[in-house]
């Protein structure tokens, strides 16, 4: 330390323990103002309250998954094309021909197979238990 | 005003959190008590102003409530956070006053010292807040936070988002210029020569 700040130091160290030594402090209506924008805040969120530990870091995978599936529209859209896929195998349309099998690759397929609604849950599942 | 500490003081910061995102009302009441403090003592000290203190500190304070679902516990303090956002709170306003042509501060620096029998330790804390508000605005952040905080460089670092010589830069330049304005009030400030 450079002697001129320590000749500063020495100057204004009393300064700095009477300041520290009389902090302003919230007054009563300023703490009741923040308690109380804390309780609302906890009252506008309760779902958010009880989403806490191994409840939260199992929707966190939940959040990824459908943010890369582009939200919950995204998300969705993939359930209306397993239900569609579905329909489609019913209904013996799925007979089209090797072409749109090609057009829809594996995915079609699986979707196509074994997967209704809840078959796509499961996939999300396993995807998100894999994540 | 009459709260109950509900939660111990050793609770961390992080758990008062985390319990405060889960609902728990004792967080609540624990973290205003234990935090808002600190944001208004930083405020007070950045604007000069105790109106505009109280209403920063009960914005940061807001600001926390809000993020506490998303924080991560361990990645920073919790007090970082406060007093990144209490700082930065502080600028806006200052910015907003220098844009309407007003400088309380230096009005406040510049005021006729108290007659000498009548100060007290009071007054010697208010002609340090008084200097303060004369310091350029980021002089006084740093010299706020290490010495009346009791931060660490690395910390105000972190902070003021500067590295740690900066740090130390600004707060040498702020002390000089304090040092300078608070140095003929030493004895006239019951200082005498010691």
């Amino acid at each position: 330390m450079a002697m001129t700040e320590r000749e500063d130091d020495r100057v204004l160290e009393p300064f700095f323990a009477a300041a520290r030594a009389r902090p302003p402090e919230p007054g009563p209506d300023v703490l009741a103002r923040v308690l109380a924008e804390a309780e609302a805040v906890q009252a506008a969120r309760p779902a958010a309250g009880r989403d806490t530990g191994a409840a939260a870091a199992g929707s966190s995978g939940w959040r990824a998954l459908i943010g890369v599936l582009g939200g919950w529209g995204g998300a969705g859209g993939l359930l209306a094309a397993g239900v569609a896929g579905l329909w489609i195998g019913f209904s013996g349309i799925g007979a089209l021909g090797a072409a749109s099998t090609e057009l829809w690759g594996g995915a079609g397929a699986i979707l196509d197979a074994d997967l209704g609604a809840d078959g796509v849950f499961s996939l999300i599942l396993d995807l998100e238990a894999e994540a | 005003m009459a709260m109950a500490f509900d939660l111990t003081d050793d609770t961390s910061d992080d758990d008062l959190l985390a319990r405060f995102a889960a609902g728990e009302a004792a967080a609540a009441r624990a973290l205003t008590l234990r935090l808002t403090p600190v944001a208004l003592r930083v405020a007070q000290r950045m604007l000069g102003d105790a109106a505009e203190a109280e209403d920063v500190a009960q914005e940061a304070m807001l600001r926390l409530w809000r993020i506490a679902p998303d924080w991560r516990p361990g990645v920073a303090r919790v007090s970082t956070w406060l007093y990144r956002v209490t700082v930065n709170l502080c600028t806006d306003r200052l910015r907003r006053r220098r844009g309407v042509g007003l400088e309380a501060a230096g009005e406040v620096a510049d005021g006729a010292p108290a007659p000498v029998s009548t100060l007290i330790e009071a007054d010697r804390a208010a002609a340090l807040e008084a200097a303060l508000m004369s310091l350029p605005e980021r002089q006084r952040q740093a010299v706020v936070l290490r010495h009346i905080e009791g931060l660490s460089n690395p910390e105000i670092a972190d902070i003021l988002g500067i590295g740690v010589e900066a740090v130390e830069s600004l707060t040498a330049r702020g002390k000089r210029a304090l040092a300078a304005l608070l140095a003929g009030r030493r004895e006239e400030l019951g200082y005498g020569d010691d």
